[in-house]
């Protein structure tokens, strides 16, 4: 007698028939349900609290196999260490270039009085699982709710966009790939400069929605992103364009090389209008004020025009109703 | 059933979690990596029907759905769909030669467990569904599970089958 029991196969087992079958109709009810907004809002929660369970398996898993698989890399990995020392150096060059230009900007920008996008404190983190599977392209980095990180912060590496975050966890976050069915981000084309959507294409590669202008697209353009949807910062490098068929698609940036590090930035920090203070103490408007200026006798000219008819009258503004306010600009409001 | 054929099963699907789970490590996401569920449910339906073996395979298909970011249940729908075609080829009369139900169980099991995602997809409202994602997993899956049977499959049952 075998040891997993002494049962033959074969037999009929109506009872084991019914419940595996309901078990599957189950799946396709659970299925069903998730069409619903609320059932689905439910379910993020645990895929947050998940994707951090994610990250720990990717990383317990891939910790074994380099237990077992790492063995005589050490003249390898000091190779790599001497590149990425040198890099760290020639880095540093940079980052003091970049800190003098930004200075420079900074003081450019107030002789224009120019009204910069101010950006907030970014995150840099390491992506500890990936997936391409058949629903989602997707990473997990290891930085979540605890380190700042808020979904829809851009996820940016040294090539250029990756994606955004989509869904936040404690310590993790996942980020969804430019790959991805779901992804759309405004893109702008540095020569032509064109505005069009960024969409995924089955999780291979993406292409532009809808270009305003797609005759002006050259091939080998450099696309960045737009911010026109004032979510993700203006400017970063997407992709080159390339013509397949009657459709422009990009090659993405991020496949320049190995994701293992991103950082993950804010959104522009815009002010919202409501919070903005009124100009100069400028009264807002009320139905009184508003009704008053309409009912307002307008001036005839001649009255108005000046005795040394320097200006013709039609070019000077009208006369300012009684009660409109202090600063007389509330019926144009 | 006995217990500690319950708890080979229980190991069995902790290491095809702990599979599926190092194919999500950094730099081997692009790579085709083995779905190793679909081993199991090919590989199981030889004891026969078992409610145990369904349990299992639907959880195992929950920590896919919430690793891959998939619709809840659309792996486990895939998987029991592969296991029912298994048990189909497992159990026809008259007896076929042990490679050839294999055959069947592992290859009829992808292309159920293919349409089942595509459903699943569709049934739960799913932006898209990547199929050509898909296609290097299954041969991979393929290609391996001829190693992958020896530990799925005793010997004993290799034998008592045929």
């Amino acid at each position: 007698m075998a040891w997993y029991g002494n049962r033959r196969s074969g037999q009929p087992r109506p009872g084991a028939r019914a419940v595996v079958v309901g078990l599957g109709l189950a799946m396709v009810g659970a299925l069903a349900i998730q069409t619903s907004t609320a059932v689905r809002s439910g379910i993020e929660t645990s895929r947050k609290s998940m994707d951090g369970t994610t990250a720990s398996l990717a990383g317990v898993a891939s910790g074994l196999a380099g237990w077992s698989f790492g063995f005589g890399r050490n003249a390898e990995d000091q190779a790599r260490i001497a590149e990425l020392e040198a890099q760290v150096r020639d880095l540093h060059r940079w980052k003091d270039l970049a800190e003098t230009m930004a200075l420079r900007m900074e003081r450019y920008e107030k002789l224009l009085d120019l009204v910069g996008e101010t950006q907030g404190q970014s995150v840099t983190a390491r992506v500890v699982a990936e997936e391409n599977g058949p629903f989602a392209a997707s990473r997990i980095a290891n930085a979540g709710a605890a380190n700042g990180v808020r979904e829809g912060f851009a996820a940016i590496n040294e090539y250029g966009l990756v994606g955004r975050v989509v869904r936040v966890g404690e310590y993790t976050s996942r980020i969804l790939m430019l790959t991805d069915f779901a992804s759309r981000i405004p893109v702008l084309g540095t020569q032509s400069g064109d505005r069009a959507l960024l969409v995924g294409d089955n999780g291979v590669g993406a292409r532009l929605l809808e270009p305003e202008t797609p005759d002006k697209i050259v091939p080998g353009e450099v696309w960045v992103t737009s911010g026109d949807d004032g979510k993700m910062p203006l400017g970063v490098r997407v992709g080159t364009a390339r013509k397949v068929g009657e459709e422009w698609v990009l090659d993405l940036a991020l496949d320049a090389g190995p994701i293992d590090f991103v950082r993950l930035v804010p959104p522009p920090d815009f002010a919202d209008p409501d919070l903005v203070p009124p100009l100069g103490g400028v009264q807002r408007n009320t139905d009184s004020t508003l009704r008053t200026v309409s009912a307002a006798p307008i001036a005839p000219a001649q009255a108005t025009a000046a005795p040394s008819g320097g200006a013709p009258a039609a070019a000077r503004p009208p006369a300012r109703p009684a009660g409109a306010g202090a600063a007389g600009q509330g019926g144009v409001q | 059933m006995t217990t500690a054929w319950r708890l080979w099963v229980l190991i069995l699907v902790v290491l095809a979690g702990l599979t599926t789970g190092f194919g999500m490590s950094p730099g081997l996401g692009h790579l085709w990596w083995p779905i190793a569920g679909l081993w199991l449910a090919a590989g199981l339906a030889a004891f026969g029907l078992s409610v145990w073996v369904a349990g299992c395979l639907i959880m195992l298909g929950l920590t896919m759905d919430y690793m891959g970011d998939a619709p809840i249940g659309a792996w486990s729908l895939a998987l029991l769909c592969a296991y029912g075609v298994a048990l189909v080829a497992w159990d026809r009369q008259p007896p076929i030669p042990v490679v050839v139900a294999e055959a069947i169980a592992v290859i009829g099991g992808l292309i159920a467990a293919s349409f089942a995602l595509g459903i699943a997809g569709g049934i739960a409202g799913h932006p898209g569904f990547a199929r050509a994602a898909l296609t290097g997993d299954f041969i991979i899956t393929v290609a391996l599970y001829p190693l992958a049977r020896f530990v799925i499959l005793p010997a004993s049952i290799r034998i008592a089958r045929r």
